[in-house]
């Protein structure tokens, strides 16, 4: 037999009786006032926010998942978690240690945000190329009604700050360089933050608790602004910034459990932050109005629209700053909807897309509003009516299909389409139908619902990849039987003016290996286009070398491993952009190669 | 639902405790039978009507056997039919829920290996608590089968004694001798009262603070692909920690729990870390399944009567079946194996042959190591990785770069000083409890309070034993 568990002698008098009854009491009054006073809910951020989110979803009585959401609400939503657990989590933070795993308690007390300091690990994906390839997109859309887009990546916390992690964390720094490489390689304008930052120290740059820049680094970044772009500046002396009301900014707090406003926010010493306000007294409404003409305009996140970015811009380049930011936003979404409420004829000549650079890791096929953002952005700047039709003969014939609901009518198969991946190639489709009609357009960056409206219609989309294998390719599947008794056709476009280009030969080396010197001076979003005789299938490998605008000498290479049936490829030339390609080598072609440098087409 | 849920502390345990001690004598029973249904079938409804038919089928099958027992000219086997009924029917639920899925797979992979195809088969989702009470059940039977115990009248009695909430998910096991006189009448008194709410207190500071904060360092250590030789060490020290806080925890909590109902169940632990020999640490650890193993496999199979190579083959089968019986996986069977290697080595050298020569302390630690290293082969999820483990804690890992010690809080480092003290140095729960001091009364207190905190921020770990 087991011995069984012995109790003292005597009665439950004295403290353990005392604490006995206190137990009984906090149980059953904590309870009572739950049920009877129902507390409304948080409003909740991180893991508490998922774990919400799945238990809002399953709610079944006979798999357990009602009675879990149960649990889970009363355990992120009742009194002791309003009340009193932010004073423990603040006691965890003290030690030195997290209560979840959003966190990461620095050096110093210092908190980072633990996504933003690992990055999600998507093989081929979330790499921050496909970012810049809508963002080139964006950008060459935008200049080709001559705006140029200037993007503005703010480096990770965990990267500028990387003193302050713990010891031992590899925050894997060379994804901000990387991505600030990419958008250049794509020709679009890129301010490389981490450069103007570089050696100033943590507290000048980021806020202990929070995920947001610290003032100076604001500062630094609005006068690299007016440096790189003097036109941005119009000197008009006139705007000047003035200190708000004090707040503290502590996201980082929040994640770990100690709520916006809750008293235990006092047992840290977050530095203060103001509002900023802009002089004259209500010029930012009057220019976003656009009572004030303004030049710039700026679209971004939280950063610049909780922290008065704007008013910096303004008092640093003494111009105008429309301001367009939204808070939370993914990079384009607010650009779009800024887009969309003028008239083509009214954009400004700049445009400062701020984004932080984990958003670049977020970006990938899946992305749906980014990715339709981008091809607003195209629709929205014509591209259907810039681009021009390229020759049929340049692509491998289509094979002749039964139209099928979700299988695709049209189809240019993965490693057809050999191209930078940033729209500089597109296709269009020539609708015709009796009804309106829906489809899937899916490429190696995008998969999103279209639809045409009965008649005769036509519409263009850039191709943009999304840095996963196998790509290269376009297709458009009818999802409604509708659609099935619509006609399509397709045309492969692109927005570069081939007919107007500078054309070149070269000449073939003994190992097969084509190479042409052009010597051709290159300006803003210039393509270079390759066709050649015969069809190829196999790794193609384009390469150009020349120079920059600094005289740097530059080499970049497009590699296109599982080409298949091809004899055309087509890549911007961003990383040349003011200087000039001066010789051009490519493997994997046969019989005759002809070049061309062109243009973009601008808009009428 | 989980002892350390907010609806089982703030709404499920008053409501019953109210219900509890507002019912007749007559209807308290009923109220902790329907209670623990309730408490049961929160997660998976469905599974009280499992539980409904073991219940009633060892009902029926005790009083069968004590019908037959009493009839005239019954022999000693009397009964032995319905005996062996209610075996093959715990038994086969125990086999089918838990351990169907393991077999189908085993052969699969037999077959795949064999160039066959592998049998279709959906998932048995194994019911929580089911090898408990299963356990609990068998041994009302065999009890009654025994001459032991008096078979139960009153069903109310023996639904109650099933179903049990404060033990029904993961012990102590209690079998039906140990609490057959509770179950028809028990002392409700305010020290019993305040005694079971000091041990349920102690109990769940011991899981949230101590045993949680030990599974962070355990569970990112056996994660790693290459740990270094301290990295592994840490985990598995980690683990080892981890696992007495979270089952001697659950254990206090379920112990506390029914003398809040006037239950006195049997004690589960008894500091088995400072244990001098395999030997003494299965009777120190999970001392209720030891006891059962003993009672009802051991020495059913001949236990030490059957002279030496019997009882060391009993000895190792018992051990290895014990294993078994926590989880369907080779690493539970190689476990019990280790544990039956070490119980066999002892028996046939002599504890004091294997351990004279070593003063006592090392005793200790060298019984620690050896318990430390058995519990790498219960943690890994498979074979193959435990060896894995077991070669970088040997040292010979190709990892030179620890990972392990990056996030470190100090809150970390009082855990790892305050478990230690509590494991080697103080008193156990029980004996705290028996002669309580203030001091250790209001440390207590503000530690269960401070877990109750803790359970709003953190997601909830589940109890280790759950899963068994």
């Amino acid at each position: 037999m087991d011995a069984l568990i012995e109790t003292p002698g005597s009665g439950g008098r004295g403290p353990m009786g005392f604490i006995a009854g206190v137990f009984v009491f906090v149980l059953a009054g904590t309870g009572a006032a739950e049920l009877a006073m129902p507390p409304k809910a948080l409003k909740l951020v991180g893991q508490e926010r998922r774990d919400a989110a799945q238990s809002a979803e399953q709610r079944s009585f006979w798999d357990g998942s009602l009675a879990r959401s149960k649990e889970a609400n009363f355990r992120l939503h009742g009194r002791v978690r309003r009340w009193l657990a932010p004073y423990w989590s603040a006691a965890m933070l003290g030690l030195g240690d997290v209560p979840n795993d959003d966190v990461i308690a620095g050096q110093g007390g210092w908190l980072f945000l633990r996504e933003r300091v690992f990055l999600p690990d998507r093989p081929g994906e979330g790499n921050g190329r496909h970012l810049a390839n809508l963002m080139g997109l964006a950008s060459r859309a935008l200049y080709s009604h001559g705006t140029e887009l200037v993007c503005v990546p703010l480096p990770r916390k965990s990267t500028t700050c990387s003193n302050k992690l713990p010891e031992g964390i590899d925050c894997d720094a060379r994804f901000d360089a990387a991505v600030v490489d990419a958008l250049t390689a794509r020709g679009v304008m890129t301010i490389d933050v981490a450069r103007v930052w570089d050696g100033h120290p943590a507290s000048e740059l980021y806020l202990k608790y929070d995920s947001h820049w610290a003032l100076p680094a604001r500062r630094l970044l609005a006068e690299e602004l007016k440096r790189a772009l003097p036109g941005l500046r119009e000197g008009r002396a006139e705007y000047s910034v003035v200190k708000g009301s004090e707040h503290v900014a502590t996201d980082g707090l929040r994640f770990a459990g100690v709520d916006r406003g809750h008293p235990a926010n006092s047992f840290f010493d977050a530095a203060a932050d103001f509002s900023l306000a802009l002089r004259p007294a209500g010029s930012e409404a009057r220019i976003d109005a656009r009572e004030i003409e303004s030049n710039v305009l700026l679209v971004g996140t939280s950063f610049s629209e909780l922290f008065q970015f704007r008013a910096h811009l303004c008092e640093v380049l003494q111009s105008p700053v429309e301001d367009a930011s939204e808070l939370g936003r993914m990079p384009l979404l607010s650009l779009e909807r800024a887009l969309i409420t003028r008239p083509v004829d009214a954009f400004p000549r700049y445009v400062i897309s701020e984004f932080p650079m984990h958003h670049a890791g977020a970006i990938h096929r899946g992305s749906i509003p980014t990715v339709r953002a981008a091809l607003g952005i195209a629709r929205q700047l014509d591209f259907a009516g810039r681009a021009q039709a390229l020759p049929s003969g340049l692509f491998a014939p289509e094979e002749a299909r039964t139209p099928k609901l979700h299988a695709p009518t049209v189809s240019y198969p993965p490693g057809s389409l050999l191209s930078s991946g940033d729209g500089v190639l597109g296709v269009r489709f020539a609708f015709d139908g009796e009804k309106n009609s829906k489809w899937t357009y899916s490429t190696a960056g995008a998969k999103i619902q279209i639809g045409a409206n009965a008649g005769a219609r036509k519409r263009a989309f850039p191709i943009v990849e999304g840095g996963s294998a196998p790509g290269y390719h376009a297709s458009l599947s009818p999802t409604t039987l509708e659609s099935l008794s619509t006609s399509v056709q397709a045309t492969l476009v692109t927005d570069a003016d081939l007919a107007g280009g500078f054309e070149f030969t070269g000449r073939r080396t003994a190992e097969g290996t084509w190479s042409a010197a052009p010597k051709r001076s290159v300006e803003r979003h210039d393509s270079l286009a390759l066709s050649w005789e015969h069809w190829t299938s196999g790794p193609v490998e384009l390469t150009a070398a020349g120079e920059d605008k600094e005289g740097q000498a530059v080499e970049e290479s497009w590699r296109f491993p599982d080409a298949q049936q091809v004899r055309f490829a087509i890549v911007t030339l961003g990383p040349f952009h003011g200087g000039r390609v001066d010789r051009v080598t490519l493997k994997g072609s046969s019989g005759q190669v002809t070049g061309t440098i062109a243009a973009q087409v601008r808009a009428r | 639902m989980h002892f350390t849920d907010n609806v089982f502390l703030y709404y499920f345990l008053p409501l019953v405790l109210g219900l509890y001690y507002a019912s007749p004598r007559g209807w308290k029973p009923w109220v902790l039978a329907l209670s623990s249904y309730f408490f049961y079938g929160w997660w998976r409804p469905d599974f009280v009507l499992l539980m409904w038919f073991s219940t009633i089928v060892d009902y029926t099958c005790g009083l069968r056997i004590a019908r037959d027992q009493a009839a005239p000219g019954a022999g000693t086997t009397a009964g032995k039919r319905w005996v062996v009924l209610s075996c093959c029917v715990n038994l086969g639920i125990l086999a089918y829920f838990k351990y169907a899925n393991f077999g189908i797979e085993t052969l699969n992979s037999i077959l795949v290996a064999n160039g066959g195809t592998a049998l279709e088969w959906s998932k048995v989702i194994l019911p929580i608590g089911i090898s408990f009470y299963t356990f609990q059940t068998l041994s009302y039977t065999v009890d009654v089968y025994r001459r032991d115990a008096e078979p139960v009248r009153q069903f109310r009695d023996f639904a109650c004694y099933v179903a049990l909430f404060p033990q029904l998910i993961a012990g102590p096991i209690v079998r039906y001798s140990s609490i057959a006189e509770q179950l028809k009448s028990r002392v409700h008194s305010w020290g019993t009262f305040s005694t079971g709410v000091m041990i349920f207190q102690a109990g769940m500071a011991k899981k949230v603070l101590l045993a949680d904060t030990f599974s962070r360092a355990a569970d990112q250590g056996f994660a790693l692909a290459d740990p270094t030789m301290l990295e592994a060490w840490a985990a598995a020290i980690s683990y080892t920690f981890q696992i007495y806080f979270d089952f001697s925890g659950y254990s206090d909590m379920a112990i506390g729990l029914g003398l809040l109902f006037g239950f006195r169940f049997p004690v589960n632990f008894n500091r088995p870390y400072i244990s001098r020999s395999i030997t003494e640490f299965w009777r120190r650890w999970h001392i209720t399944l030891s006891s059962f193993l003993r009672d009802y496999l051991y020495i059913p199979l001949g236990g030490n009567r059957k002279g030496p190579v019997r009882t060391y083959i009993n000895l190792a089968l018992t051990m290895l079946l014990g294993g078994l019986w926590h989880g369907a996986a080779w690493t539970y069977i190689a476990w019990g194996a280790y544990q039956g290697f070490w119980l066999v080595l002892e028996r046939l050298s002599g504890r004091r042959t294997l351990y004279a020569m070593l003063p006592g302390v090392l005793q200790n630690a060298l019984t620690f190591v050896i318990v430390v290293i058995g519990w790498v082969l219960f943690r890994a999820s498979s074979i193959p990785e435990a060896l894995q483990f077991l070669g970088a804690m040997a040292g010979r890992g190709s990892s030179a770069a620890s990972t392990l010690f990056i996030e470190w809080s100090h809150l970390q480092t009082i855990a790892y000083i305050a478990g230690p003290l509590v494991i080697f140095g103080f008193a156990t729960t029980q004996e705290h409890a028996k002669r309580p001091r203030t001091w250790w009364v209001a440390a207590v207190f503000v530690l269960f309070l401070i877990s109750l905190l803790h359970l709003h921020r953190a997601s909830n770990i589940p109890f280790l034993y759950f899963q068994f």
